[in-house]
């Protein structure tokens, strides 16, 4: 042990007074600077710090662990290359104390890079709005994620350093580097045929993550227990890689102490990287196929025989209108007893008021709820039996019921909610004591009539053989709620898309549904719109909301639309994409992101014309590009919309007959030109066929009832 | 006692045999191994420094087997390899330190002496506290046996140690290898015979792997009796003389050049033999004039 820290001390100072070794930790302490300093000097914020720090950090741990690597090979060889070590070789140390001492300061250059890391990220994360305690697991969370790969690659470099005696050796670091990371760094949740996202656990750090370790009001919690699982089967392996380089390391040099040991040391450290890492790996195992499960349920096949139908088959998938089949119920009242349990349980008892909104009497009523939720009870005032299929559920009455009438049922079930999305790496719903989210997609509580919850098309090019995402959830009709809410151990503060009346008690009318958020987030009003972010966007959040609110104002006088939503969450990217397509007027997703004038209007206007999005039609684009100009020149004002549109989308030899004519009534005036686009708006909105939007004749029959 | 006993030893580089059933015997002194470059000296000091491991044969060094008791051997040995390369940014003094404790000399106070102790032994107190990188060729050398002296070795290699030196710092180290030798079994490996031709009693000589000679570095000498031959020629015969004999050497006189060579019988009728050096030994060993 002696010896090992001699050659440890003695290292160490050669590394002191190495100059380069200095230029990683200068380059560290600059890239840090620059990034808190960049995101400080913004008077306004729309990220969270952490989040800027987690983006900054994959970068900063990719070179970090190129350059350690690196550092490792050249630790391990520089003195066999100079000829010392042959000279090192006959003296009395031994192998172990002579490898593991060089092994031993290389680890504390990269915890020096480690250390460096933590301290800039506690002093930052000091200003931001986290609690001490989830301030103090971001730090073990970097410290783990930065010091399990140094561990692992340090040891890979002096594996390899002894293997290949050559220059070559160096190139085994970025080699190792590129096959693990490759796939990992370019993913985002959908896993192509050539990949397998089970691979990509095999990285030197948890990269178990889309975009950011960091998930807004949920912070770092989704991923760190299973980022310390996987770096503790990475700090073990690291360990055993470094015994099997003492077991390769000059064999004939040996002691017979090391020879007996070293075989032993290796097994004990090999033992639980093996349980570890199957821990890992069947934790991921399990949501992986909890999604596949959940995909194939709903999976479609392609049954046409030609490319083309092919193609108008796959572009359906993205269409926005997909859950716009209105059925004869609605749910007028729900009233739910939530009891969230440990461990992504539930346990609900509902009561339901439906009516039967169509013109015919019928016995059978369809629900739909998530099928890892079971029903334990379903009862009526009417003779009622209730099944459960997959996600659906029909109810069978004895008695039919009648056009108008109104019943109701009351249901008792509860089950497991926890669901993931993009092959398993993203929780859809979950109940953990830091984090809850129980999105409407999720299908947590009955929805009236028979709705897939996700859609699923077969697709031979990804690894899950088909394309996923959820599906879109209208409502037809507002639906009357109240929620209580019990909990367990679960004190984060909770938020519905209906208001909090008392403590865990929610009530109002909505017409998007329920969707319970817990975590760490802040509640504020904009005007009459309540908007839940995490409290470092609020203010960025409520500048862009303003806008919006704005734009909302403007649409509903000037088209007589509804608009302006009662509630606004701010979720982080994965959870917006998630959500986004079943948002309605009433219940909006805001993307933690600045947004200009425009960005805002193309959104509100997509919002309204979902169904002609991906037409062909040109007189239709024009009438959609007129409205995004009349809705950015009310937030901003702007150049005359025939120039906006010649410098924005005009392309040589586009016939601008169309443009033309709508700068006829431009001309006439603002109320003048708002007046025959919201004519146009309405004339396009009642077509049957979209394609068939005419400008020109519709223009024509503008004028005539203009002149009645 | 014999310090070093080596039997049958066998080397091999991939299917390049670079020692050949190699038999040689060492007490304790001053014993000089000549070859040419390439003969496998070197190998032959790495194998016997435990830095490599060797294919057959057996050797004991101190009577501790080379292969099963390699710790101990070393805890015995001084070596001096031919390229003497060390981190630089270290002083004489912290690298004497930082090697003392890799020979496990781990009391402070005993290190401290020891290192102290060589550094005036080989005259580098005064250069102790300068970085290595700014020694010169002869001062690290001196360096690099300083080293190899710590842990007091009963047995010192010293692998072509005065290569690369200018003569003056040549005749200062091989003063201080002699001085050394008084109380511990050196062996000097080189191909410079002046090396060793002073201060040696024993030697061998090493070529293509093999041991050509083993015994006296007077026998060396005598071997060579009655097969080195002083001649005077004319210039224009110079060619066929460096064509059909080994010549050792050769100095212009008047329109002559007087050649000294080696051939089992007289080159010319006016040849005359001459008594032979340990050199003449040498080149005649080597060259297979005499087996």
């Amino acid at each position: 042990m002696n010896l090992m820290i001699s050659v440890f001390r003695n290292e160490g100072l050669l590394l002191l007074r190495n100059k380069f070794l200095a230029i990683p930790l200068l380059v560290n302490m600059l890239y840090w600077g620059y990034s808190i300093v960049s995101y400080e000097i913004q008077p306004i914020h729309y990220e969270e710090r952490a989040v800027v720090f987690y983006k900054s950090f994959i970068w900063a741990l990719l070179i970090n662990l190129l350059i350690v690597g690196l550092i490792a090979v050249y630790m391990a060889s520089k003195d066999r290359e100079n000829e010392f070590e042959q000279l090192v070789l006959t003296y009395d140390v031994k192998n172990v104390d002579w490898v593991v001492g060089k092994w031993m300061i290389t680890q504390l250059y990269g915890l020096c890079i480690t250390v460096m890391t933590i301290v800039v990220q506690a002093i930052w994360f000091m200003s931001a709005s986290m609690t001490i305690g989830d301030w103090f697991k971001n730090i073990v969370y970097v410290f783990i994620q930065m010091e399990g790969a140094f561990l692992l690659l340090i040891s890979i470099g002096f594996l390899f350093a002894t293997l290949i005696k050559s220059m070559f050796a160096y190139l085994v670091i970025p080699a190792i580097l590129v096959l693990s990371l490759m796939f990992p760094f370019d993913y985002v949740g959908k896993a192509y045929i050539w990949d397998n996202p089970k691979f990509h656990l095999f990285t030197p750090f948890d990269y178990m993550f889309i975009g950011s370790p960091y998930e807004g009001i949920w912070g770092i919690h989704h991923v760190l227990k299973s980022s310390i699982l996987h770096q503790s089967a990475i700090v073990l392996l690291g360990i055993a890689v470094i015994v099997v380089t003492l077991l390769l390391f000059r064999r004939y040099r040996r002691s017979n102490k090391e020879k007996k040991m070293i075989p032993i040391i290796l097994t004990i450290f090999i033992i639980p990287t093996i349980v570890l890492s199957g821990m890992r790996f069947m934790q991921y195992e399990q949501a992986l196929k909890q999604y596949v499960t959940t995909g194939q349920q709903y999976v479609e096949s392609f049954k046409g025989d030609d490319d083309e139908s092919y193609n108008k088959w796959m572009n359906s998938y993205y269409e926005y209108n997909k859950d716009d089949q209105p059925y004869e119920f609605s749910m007028e009242k729900t009233n739910l007893s939530v009891e969230l349990q440990a461990n992504d349980q539930i346990n609900v008892q509902s009561t339901l008021t439906i009516q039967n909104n169509g013109n015919e009497a019928v016995n059978d009523v369809f629900l739909t709820l998530y099928h890892g939720l079971k029903i334990k009870e379903c009862t009526s005032a009417k003779s009622v039996t209730c099944s459960q299929d997959k996600d659906f559920i029909t109810l069978h009455f004895d008695q039919m019921i009648q056009p108008g009438e109104e019943f109701d049922l009351n249901v008792h079930y509860q089950g497991k909610i926890l669901q993931y999305r993009d092959d398993g790496y993203i929780e859809q719903a979950f109940i953990k004591n830091q984090r809850i989210y129980l999105p409407k997609e999720a299908g947590w509580y009955p929805l009236i009539g028979k709705r897939p919850l996700v859609i699923t098309r077969e697709h031979n090019n990804l690894y899950a053989q088909f394309e996923f995402r959820n599906a879109r959830l209208v409502e037809d009709f507002p639906t009357e709620f109240t929620v209580n809410i019990t909990r367990e151990n679960q004190k984060v503060p909770l938020a519905l898309t209906i208001p909090e009346i008392s403590e865990d008690t929610f009530q109002g009318t909505s017409q998007y549904g329920l969707s319970l958020l817990g975590g760490n987030f802040k509640e504020e009003k904009v005007g009459h719109i309540r908007v839940v972010a995490h409290p470092e966007v609020i203010k960025g959040a409520t500048e862009v909301i303003e806008r919006y609110q704005k734009a909302w104002s403007f649409m509903e006088d000037w088209l007589g639309v509804p608009m302006s939503p009662s509630v606004i969450y701010i979720l982080s990217d994965n959870y917006y994409y998630l959500t986004q397509f079943s948002a309605n007027h009433d219940f909006f997703v805001l993307k933690n992101e600045y947004k200009d004038d425009f960005e805002i209007a193309y959104e509100l206007k997509n919002e309204l014309t979902r169904e002609g999005l991906f037409d062909n039609n040109q007189d239709f684009h024009i009438l959609s590009d007129a409205m995004v100009w009349m809705i950015a020149n009310h937030l901003q004002e702007q150049v005359s919309f025939a120039e906006w549109y010649k410098s924005n989308w005009w392309v040589e030899g586009e016939d601008l007959t169309v443009v033309n004519l709508l700068q006829s009534y431009e001309k006439k005036g603002s109320e003048k030109f708002k007046d025959v686009l919201k004519y146009l708006f309405h004339y396009w909105t009642e077509l049957d066929n979209k394609q068939d939007f005419d400008m020109e004749s519709a223009l024509k029959q503008y004028e005539g009832e203009s002149r009645r | 006692m014999l310090t070093l006993k080596i039997e049958g030893l066998q080397k091999n580089y991939r299917k390049f045999q670079a020692l050949k059933n190699i038999n040689l015997q060492m007490e304790t002194g001053l014993f000089g191994l000549l070859g040419p470059n390439g003969a496998g000296k070197s190998t032959l000091m790495k194998i016997l420094s435990t830095i490599l491991p060797f294919q057959d044969g057996k050797v004991t060094i101190y009577d501790f087997d080379l292969v099963k008791e390699g710790d101990k051997v070393r805890q015995l040995l001084g070596y001096l390899p031919q390229h003497f390369n060390v981190p630089t940014q270290f002083t004489g003094r912290e690298f004497l330190h930082y090697v003392a404790s890799m020979k496990s000399i781990t009391n402070q106070q005993e290190r401290h002496l020891q290192v102290e102790k060589v550094l005036e032994e080989v005259n580098l107190l005064p250069q102790a506290d300068k970085k290595i990188k700014g020694y010169s060729g002869g001062m690290k050398r001196r360096l690099g046996i300083a080293q190899a002296l710590l842990g007091n070795p009963k047995l010192i290699i010293l692998d072509e140690p005065t290569a690369g030196l200018d003569p003056s710092e040549r005749i200062r180290f091989r003063n201080l290898i002699e001085k050394l030798s008084k109380d511990r079994s050196i062996i000097l490996s080189t191909h410079i015979i002046s090396d060793i031709e002073s201060s040696c009693e024993n030697a061998a000589v090493i070529h293509h792997g093999e041991v050509l000679f083993q015994g006296a570095t007077d026998a060396l000498a005598e071997k060579a009796i009655n097969v080195v031959w002083e001649v005077s020629v004319p210039y224009s015969e110079y060619d066929q003389v460096e064509k059909e004999y080994v010549i050792i050497s050769s100095r212009k006189e008047k329109e002559n050049v007087v050649f000294r060579v080696l051939s089992i019988d007289a080159p010319f009728d006016e040849a005359t033999p001459v008594q032979p050096t340990i050199e003449d030994g040498y080149m005649a060993v080597i060259n297979g004039v005499i087996s």
